[in-house]
């Protein structure tokens, strides 16, 4: 078929959608570690023969561009060496993998004895070797502290598993779920692989070729329209990381100068700082994945709605510099990687907030949690947790206020919180409070996102902790940047009060090895930056937020200009017109 | 003479179907909203009418009224629900506004929170703290409850949910709150969760909760109304309502546990379809249901119509068993238009009943699913005549003109990809709610429920290669039939968390007791008698260190062996793989209470006339195969006798609905006159079936 059949792309379009779709079903319904099935930290995709994105279906947002690196390294490095029945995983952050943790297994799929598609499927597992359980860790100085590497790996070749290669990959890894869940994403690439073939019998290969290729173009035309209506130029964007992990006062700087030139977009970051030495780096597949996120965010904001495959991002060029905090040098640690993407949507944002000033948000708390593991001494089984339910405020943007403790950019909103009563009963924790933070959110017309507060007693035996995160004022960072006349948002403080009485802060990535039964933790989660002249915000909007204990009567006042009765019901409307009237002077 | 009918109070449409011992009658008339008792009336008066007897004594001949009813469902998604407090466990103010933790659109900034229910200032936090297990902590503070209690009632509150953290381990402080409210408020409505749904999860367990207390005054004010005015008609039977877990109340009941009203409305879909297969001895089906706005897939396994507990009701929890019925926004009033990038697109914008399609010539422009099946001859300008419509196809071909130029299409050809794309949609829906749960689309005939829904079906099958489907005669009123044959049900839950090789078997024996006597005496207050009731007992169970649970049935008295094989069954069924020597542990136990109803049996084709003409003549319909219009038979539906059959294609026209027979389909009559549409051999040993059962 030479010419497509626009209603067939469609068609077909819906089809390979959902597959991808059935392949995640499939995969969160039968993967073992919570952070498949309830936290949901995962990809599918269904490529073309030369590695194109054709669909998929993303839980976390970050892990979304996850498969495609790899992927073109397969092909390259396999060549004409695949075959029928092949299963290939991978890793490895220096082979185009975006996080060691993020285990990706590809499927190539043959019709009529050619190659024509691949599938694959990527997510984050429990444990993948190293020197720390489940990876994180700030000492790490290089690769092999933090992982077992998997290059392309085949671990069955043409329909037959290869055991000794299996039982290598399992001898090297301490959970044997991370086993099973590499087994559900092979069933969840099987069942993709399966239903793409019943599509190509019926429509033939050529033909899928091409509908695919219409599909692809379909999307390429609607995201350059967008670029189109963006201003030529080269724009610069900064944001900062504080510690690396080994030295809290250090700061890093991440760069970007965005050029837009037509319906071409370049993000370089060749003016980022210099590598760290610790686990702070990020693998260049990652910040791909943060510049994504980005885009997207952008373009719908732009009022864009179109299928994610490879068109909706071929306008997209990246440029980094070898050995900077971005694309660091083999073989330095990077685990911290996929927590960067804050610190590169940040620097985005500001760089085009000029130009795009209706698309842009204001600055996002900075993602704060801890990953624990202990042994419960109720049932003297091993206990992991990610405390998730620790959620920063994202900024607001033209026309909407950030959306309260929305978390971390590089999953904006796509992760699910642990439920405090599961949180108690599956792990050794008792909660003492999760809430909003009152007055955490910068003010403006639009406000941005409030953070929380959270604090929990262990009492784990064997208990150990790490942070992920950043924005932590004992470390001396600033707070999340307001736009156009908006207030900053708030920092994150996390301290623990041992049993002997003693109080110290816990740094933003640090790994304390021994916390003892009956500490409490105390963890404030920052809000996100307003944006705007918030004495525009409308009183009503203001006066509710007293009311809801939410916002301070002398806040109200002082930062929006709003006057509001003790008990926040009413508004005194002839001092608020007073206070306003006097900002104008 | 005694008389049944099925109410099912729509957004439209207000259906009835009645039963009588020689009678069987279908209706419809328009539903009104501000006051849909009003339009429940005018129905009966109508029916009453037809059957040539006045309203006073037709009413004083019904023996049983069962409604649907969506007046709960449309407080929550209007905000008109009653002014609700809420009392948490201090330090959990906001367990309510956070939710899981989720946005539904990640990419999209300007898409905001929904809007709690009870605003922060009515979420008012309690001392006092359980843990995990029901320790006390630290006792109620009970002088929060009464500061409370004042401020509800300064601000006129009408309804409290109460949510404490663990109170499925411990009821006590619930129990205590909700007594100092009763005390303090008497005529506030009052919901403790404890009482509603004891099951862990704070969040699910404090949404539904506060859904219940919602939702509470607004159903039984309705309730309280209807009855009066069937009272005051001398109405002497009995009045149940329709229930999100597909079974039936007492308005008693309903007012108590309100929400369970919730997601009623197509409750009683999967019943209809398995009333309309299991006189022919088959247990498994999908139904679906298309309207104008949405399409409704639900499936019935081995008998029983499958349930979920995480129902969503505008974007919050309803943790309540609910029958799992998977919606799309795809119906005939989608709109199909086509993207910058030259992608063809329908819905989820629709034209509604008004202006609706632009074939209705009510004004609508936009070509919507209905227009395209008018151009593609699949409805005649006629098949609206029963509803009092002439459908204009010049104006469906205006409406699809701008869209076939940008395509560089013909309108017919643009119409019948918009047909394709819909139904790839709604196939996509179907194959959704099966994968969920393990399980083969192929191995579930489609029942056919909807205006819409005969006209894609026999597509929609075969985008899923499923062989068969069935239109019942009473399809357009499908739900309403189904409450007529639906059983009471109420479902119990107590946590209980321990290993299940460690569970202490008396004690799991005392609460399914408990469960047992509850579910009893409610069934006997609703006139249930003792030999028409059974109990289903399941626990929720799974693999030490898992985050989710499997709802197993499990046979009474309990075999803890036997349970935890069960579980390790389900988990591979739905899995794929299953760990024989993990540890299990046991979250909750389960108890349904179920009071089997007398139901109607599926009667004959008695009213086919053997003198009337089985065919009404041809018309142009889009052939697929030869991508143009061929002229194809249209046959009378209701004309057809039982053991009728015919290959498409091929058109039926029945009163409220038009079956289309593709190409390499066949239809067959079966014993009941319903229409199984069916293809190649398996579908054929599906209609082989479905004769000889003699009505």
């Amino acid at each position: 078929m030479s010419s497509a059949d626009p209603i067939l792309a469609s068609v077909l379009q819906r089809r390979v959608q959902a597959i991808t779709h059935e392949m995640a079903t499939v995969l969160m319904r039968s993967s073992r570690s919570p952070i498949f099935n309830e936290i949901g930290d995962l990809v599918t995709v269904i490529f073309d023969r030369q590695g194109r994105t054709l669909a998929q279906t993303e839980y976390a947002s970050i892990i979304a561009n996850g498969a495609q690196p790899p992927l073109a390294h397969i092909i390259e490095y396999f060549g004409e060496d695949l075959h029928d029945g092949d299963v290939i995983l991978h890793n490895d952050v220096y082979t185009g993998g975006n996080q060691n943790a993020d285990v990706g297994v590809f499927l190539p799929i043959f019709f009529e004895g050619e190659l024509v598609a691949w599938s694959a499927s990527k997510g984050h597992v429990a444990d993948i070797g190293g020197m720390t359980a489940g990876g994180y860790d700030p000492r790490a100085r290089d690769v092999w502290q933090e992982a077992f590497r998997i290059p392309p790996l085949k671990i069955q070749e043409q329909g037959k598993l290869r055991r000794d290669v299996w039982d290598l990959v399992r001898a090297n890894i301490r959970l044997e779920i991370v086993a099973e869940d590499i087994k559900a994403m092979i069933g969840a690439c099987t069942i993709g692989k399966r239903r793409l073939g019943a599509v190509l019998e019926r429509y033939g290969v050529a033909s899928f070729d091409t509908h695919m290729d219409y599909v692809i173009d379909a999307s390429e035309r609607q995201v350059r329209a967008e670029i189109e209506r963006w201003p030529d130029g080269t724009y610069h964007g900064e944001s900062f990381m504080q510690s690396d992990g080994l030295d809290p006062s250090k700061r890093y700087r991440i760069a970007v100068a965005v050029t837009i030139a037509g319906s071409e977009i370049t993000f370089d970051f060749s003016e980022t700082d210099d590598q760290a030495p610790g686990f702070t780096n990020m693998p260049a597949a990652a910040a791909i994945g943060a510049i994504r996120i980005a885009f997207l965010m952008l373009v719908t904001a732009g009022g864009l709605s179109t299928p994610a495959n490879h068109g909706l991002f071929a306008p997209i060029h990246t440029v980094f510099r070898k050995g900077s905090l971005i694309d660091p040098h083999f073989p330095a640690s990077t685990i911290f990687g996929n927590q960067m993407c804050d610190e590169v949507l940040e620097s985005i944002m500001r760089a085009l907030a000029e130009i795009l000033p209706d698309r842009v948000t204001a600055g996002w708390n900075q993602f704060l949690c801890t990953a624990l593991s202990a042994t419960d001494p109720r049932t003297g089984e091993p206990s992991v947790s990610l405390t998730i339910f620790q959620r920063g405020g994202p900024g607001a943007m033209r026309g909407a206020d950030g959306y309260d403790a929305l978390g971390f950019t590089g999953t904006p909103g796509s992760m699910r919180s642990p439920d405090m009563e599961m949180f108690e009963l599956s792990t050794p924790h008792l909660m003492h409070y999760n809430e909003y933070l009152p007055d955490s959110a910068g003010h403006g017309e639009w406000r941005g996102g409030y953070g929380t507060r959270s604090s929990w007693t262990f009492y784990g035996e064997n208990e150990a902790g790490t942070t992920i995160g950043d924005d932590m004022a004992s470390e001396g960072a600033e707070p999340a940047h307001g736009l156009f006349g908006g207030g900053p948002g708030s920092l994150n403080e996390l301290r623990l009060r041992l049993p002997d009485g003693s109080v110290r802060d816990w740094g933003s990535k640090e790994i304390i090895d021994h916390i003892p039964p009956g500490t409490v933790c105390e963890s404030v989660n920052g809000g996100g930056g307003g944006y705007g002249d918030a004495f525009l915000r409308d009183p009503e909007l203001v006066r509710a937020e007293v009311r809801d204990g939410l916002l301070g009567r002398d806040a109200a006042a002082r930062d929006y200009g709003v006057a509001v009765s003790a008990d926040g019901r009413t508004i005194d409307e002839d001092e608020t017109q007073r206070l306003r009237a006097e900002a104008r002077v | 003479m005694s008389y049944r009918i099925g109410i099912d109070v729509g957004g439209t449409f207000t259906d009835f179907l009645l039963i009588g011992d020689e009678v069987r009658l279908v209706h419809k008339t328009s539903s009104t909203p501000d006051d849909p008792s009003r339009g429940f009336v005018t129905g009966l008066e109508e029916i009453a009418g037809q059957l040539g007897l006045d309203l006073g004594a037709f009413v004083a001949q019904l023996d049983l009224i069962v409604h649907g009813t969506t007046v709960t469902t449309n407080a929550v998604l209007t905000h008109r629900g009653a002014r609700t407090g809420l009392l948490v466990t201090e330090g959990f103010r906001d367990v309510l506004a956070l939710r899981d933790g989720t946005r539904e659109e990640p990419y999209d900034n300007r898409l905001q929170p929904p809007r709690p229910l009870v605003p922060r200032h009515g979420r008012l936090p309690v001392g006092g703290r359980l843990d995990f297990s029901g320790k006390e902590l630290e006792p109620l503070h009970e002088e929060d409850v009464r500061a409370a209690a004042a401020a509800f009632a300064h601000d006129e509150v009408e309804a409290v949910a109460i949510s404490f953290m663990h109170s499925p381990a411990n009821a006590d402080h619930e129990a205590r709150a909700r007594d100092l409210l009763a005390e303090l408020l008497p005529d506030v409505y009052v919901t403790a969760s404890s009482d509603l749904l004891p099951q862990v999860r704070y969040y699910d367990r404090t949404s539904t909760t506060v859904l219940n207390a919602y939702v509470g005054p607004i159903i039984s004010r309705y309730l309280d109304a209807l009855t009066g005015r069937l009272r005051d008609l001398a109405f002497g039977g009995t009045l149940l309502i329709m229930q999100s877990n597909g079974g039936v109340a007492t308005p008693a009941e309903i007012s108590e546990r309100a929400a369970l009203s919730l997601l009623s409305g197509p409750a009683s879909g999967p019943t209809a379809g398995l009333w309309q297969l299991a006189p022919h001895g088959l247990k498994d089906c999908i139904t679906v249901d298309m309207g104008g706005t949405s399409f409704d897939a639900a499936l019935v396994s081995d008998g029983e119509p499958l349930l979920m507990v995480d129902g969503i009701v505008d974007r919050w929890r309803l943790a309540l068993p609910t029958i799992d019925i998977h919606t799309i926004g795809a119906g005939g009033g989608s709109i199909a238009w086509l993207d910058d990038g030259g992608l063809l697109h329908v819905g989820p914008q629709s034209a509604g009943a008004q202006p609706g399609p632009a074939c209705y010539g009510r004004g609508g422009t936009q070509p919507t699913v209905t227009d395209a099946d008018l151009v593609l001859g699949d409805l005649g300008e006629e098949s609206f005549r029963h509803g009092g419509m002439t459908l204009d196809r010049a104006a469906a071909v205006a409406a699809f003109t701008p869209l076939a130029e940008r395509l560089g299409l013909t309108v017919d050809q643009t119409a019948a990809g918009v047909y394709d794309l819909v139904n790839v949609t709604m196939a996509t829906g179907v194959r959704d709610i099966s994968v969920r749960r393990g399980l083969d689309p192929r191995d579930f005939p489609l029942v056919v429920a909807g205006g819409a829904g005969p006209l894609h079906a026999a597509a929609i099958a075969r985008e899923l290669d499923i062989p068969a489907l069935l239109v019942p005669r009473e399809s357009s009123i499908f739900c309403a039939a189904g409450m007529l044959m639906s059983d009471f049900k109420h479902d119990y839950v107590r946590a209980y968390k321990a290993a299940l090789a460690a569970a202490d078997g008396a004690q799991l024996a005392a609460l399914f007791d408990d469960m047992g006597t509850t579910g009893r005496d409610t069934l006997k207050r609703e006139g249930v008698p003792a030999d028409r009731i059974e109990l289903r007992a399941a626990l929720d169970l799974r693999y030490i260190g898992q985050w989710h649970e499997l709802t197993v049935a499990v046979e009474l008295p309990l075999d803890l062996t036997e349970a935890a094989e069960a579980f390790h069954r389900e988990h591979d069924r739905l899995f794929g793989h299953a760990s024989p020597g993990a540890p299990v542990e046991v979250l909750a136990v389960r108890l349904g209470a179920i009071g089997r109803t007398e139901k109607p049996g599926l009667t004959g084709t008695d009213e086919v006339d053997p003198d009337r003409d089985v065919q009404i003549g041809t018309r142009p319909v889009w052939s697929a195969t030869e991508r143009a219009l061929v002229d194809a038979p249209v046959w009378d539906g209701s004309a057809l006798p039982a053991g009728f059959t015919f290959n498409g294609p091929a058109i039926v026209e029945l009163s409220s609905t038009t079956i289309v027979v593709p190409e390499h389909f066949t239809l067959d009559v079966d014993a009941y006159g319903a229409f199984a549409v069916h293809s190649g051999e398996r579908g054929a040993a599906f209609a082989a079936q479905l004769h000889g059962v003699v009505a």
